[in-house]
């Protein structure tokens, strides 16, 4: 019946994808995940920039710090997204700008990802006072909308690309605290954390080895959508001059760069700018497929 | 109903105690000397040590920090958020100017969020799996993916360039505004057109709409008098959400479009070293986004009569 299911899907592209599916995917969330052509598309640009990230210096026609042309040269075959003010390679600086934004998103999600699990676990697992506290804790960082917690903590540090990292990855530490924690009250009483519990484990370990791995599911979705989302605050914040200082080619501060010449160099910022939405729609498209697929509900629609 | 309102001012006390407390904590407690920071060229030794102690002196930097706190909230409580060390004036006067501008911006994209994501919501809803209905998915993606920084000077490009239809500058002009309000409400438009269309099309297939149908409402009655009516009231807390969000996005929105308001002034504070100025910006951004929230809560209890608060 299943099997079934999965076999409707048209096309050469379709066909392999179920040959691959039942060959080496049982689970029915991976297949789930394979079927979604919006998770695929998504998964195609990033798998893209991230072999674009690996071969960078490879891959790029000209030295992405050097001046390889005349300033503001327009897109043409010796110079295929043009050049900027200073007549450095856009093409170039873009390919070796998605490492800059790959790692920006990664480390920055590593950051979330530990800090807000270590806070929401005990909070969700004990109660209480811990719990009263973390969730004040939350409550002030949640009181800071959007970038702005990014920008206070900017402000302390200093502009800077690791400082960015580090502020991102904080202003998303609400995010995943109250994730774990409200998904650690629902297990809490549950019968194997119980029974994991009377065996004599310790509070750390039963929170670490038997209810951390249950909170896989969500926390890959969420963690996929917030590296979009720290690749989108990181380069606005290197947009603003928080971030990435020149000649860096972040994709941010390459956008800004361009922001005088909208007019008459309208390539210098453009296609830096598409580079940020590209990365971002398919880290979006991929963490909405894996929500679908990890929900037993809308699965084999 | 003003039990609940009291209780929900007096739960805000602490919030936002802790909230002047953090931003102090942080631009206070972490490395880095702010009169260093403050007096370029510090580090090079260019400046005499006697020289920063009294300009440490008369900030109060000397002071231990507990009291330097305490200091800095009773004297907030009083609208005196201190002196710009870069504009020698009082914070309160320069926020209070700039946040008037961050707000009109932040009314006027949410208005523009609310003009192109409501009638998308109603249109997909209404014609459900047709290309509304895709567009307004595809509105809802580009908003949540797209730099908004990106997005304002495309509409430079094209609107103000291009086409010459709007100025990319906001000068006084009321039309210089429209760029801005949709390129800040444009995230939350797709949030608003999603919701809005799941909203409305679970209320579509209710009981009491069919009634009205059967009763030989016509259908345009149907969906202004009965469905709209109710399908407003989960869009509504979204939409008090999302003014928190102009207010944050209005910091990079002005950056793109040369526009005077909190936002610059924070940016501008950051570079220059100038904290009392972030200080009371940060402070005054947070203070609104929390007591809109709340007026968002109590606007909820209001319109909804279900909704009981114990």
């Amino acid at each position: 019946m299943r099997e079934h299911a999965a076999g409707t899907g048209a096309g050469v592209l379709g066909r392999r994808a179920r040959g691959f599916a039942r060959r080496r995917w049982r689970s029915p969330v991976a297949r789930a995940f394979l079927k979604n052509r919006g998770a695929g598309i998504g998964a195609a640009i990033i798998a893209a920039w991230v072999l674009v990230a690996l071969f960078a210096p490879a891959v790029a026609p000209y030295d992405p710090l050097a001046v390889v042309g005349p300033s503001r040269h327009r897109p043409t075959g010796d110079f295929l997204l043009g050049t900027d003010l200073l007549g450095r390679d856009v093409l170039s600086r873009i390919l070796v700008g998605s490492r800059i934004s790959l790692v920006i998103g990664l480390i920055s999600v590593g950051i979330g990802l530990v800090a807000g699990t270590a806070m929401g676990l005990p909070s969700g697992y004990h109660g209480g006072r811990v719990d009263a506290l973390v969730m004040r804790l939350i409550d002030a960082m949640l009181a800071f909308p959007g970038l702005l917690l990014a920008l206070v903590i900017i402000a302390a540090l200093g502009p800077g690309l690791a400082n960015v990292m580090i502020a991102v990855g904080i202003s998303s530490v609400p995010l995943y605290a109250r994730l774990v924690r409200g998904a650690c009250l629902t297990v809490r009483e549950a019968e194997y954390v119980q029974a994991a519990r009377c065996l004599g484990n310790s509070d750390l370990r039963v929170m670490l080895r038997h209810i951390l791995p249950n909170l896989g599911g969500p926390l890959i979705v969420l963690s996929t959508l917030q590296v979009g989302s720290a690749i989108l605050v990181g380069s606005a914040l290197s947009y603003l001059g928080m971030g990435a200082q020149p000649p860096t080619p972040e994709w941010g501060l390459m956008t800004a760069e361009g922001r005088a010449y909208l007019g008459g160099a309208w390539w210098i910022s453009t296609f830096a700018g598409f580079a940020i939405f590209s990365a971002v729609i398919g880290m979006n498209l991929v963490g909405d497929g894996l929500r679908a697929a990890l929900d037993p509900r809308g699965r084999g629609r | 109903m003003i039990k609940y309102i009291g209780q929900r001012i007096s739960a805000l006390i602490p919030v936002l105690l802790l909230v002047s407390a953090t931003v102090f904590a942080i631009l206070h407690a972490l490395p880095g000397d702010p009169v260093q920071l403050m007096l370029a060229g510090a580090e090079a030794g260019l400046v005499t040590p006697e020289r920063m102690d009294e300009l440490r002196r008369s900030l109060g930097l000397d002071r231990p920090l507990y009291e330097q706190f305490t200091r800095f909230i009773v004297n907030a409580l009083r609208g005196d958020l201190g002196q710009s060390i870069r504009f020698q004036s009082p914070v309160s006067e320069l926020v209070g100017e700039a946040a008037l501008h961050t707000f009109e911006l932040s009314l006027a994209g949410l208005a523009a969020a609310l003009l192109i994501g409501l009638p998308l919501g109603i249109v997909a809803a209404l014609r459900e799996n047709t290309w509304a209905d895709t567009l307004s998915t595809f509105v809802a993606l580009l908003g949540v993916s797209m730099p908004l920084f990106w997005l304002g000077q495309l509409l430079i490009m094209v609107v103000a360039i291009n086409l010459r239809w709007l100025p990319a500058i906001s000068g006084d002009q009321a039309k210089g505004l429209i760029l801005p309000a949709v390129t800040l409400g444009f995230v939350s438009a797709g949030l608003i057109s999603r919701l809005m269309r799941a909203s409305l099309s679970e209320i579509l297939h209710d009981d009491f709409i069919r009634t009205a149908r059967a009763k030989g409402a016509s259908e345009r009655a149907v969906v202004l008098r009965h469905a709209l009516r109710n399908a407003f009231i989960p869009v509504l807390t979204v939409v008090g959400l999302q003014f928190g969000g102009m207010l944050s996005g209005a910091v990079v929105t002005e950056t793109v479009f040369s526009r005077p308001g909190l936002g610059t002034l924070i940016v501008k504070g950051i570079l220059w070293h100038d904290y009392p100025i972030v200080q009371g910006a940060v402070l005054l951004l947070a203070a609104s986004y929390v007591l809109v929230n709340l007026c968002v809560d109590v606007m909820y209890a209001w319109v909804d009569p279900r909704v009981h608060y114990a």
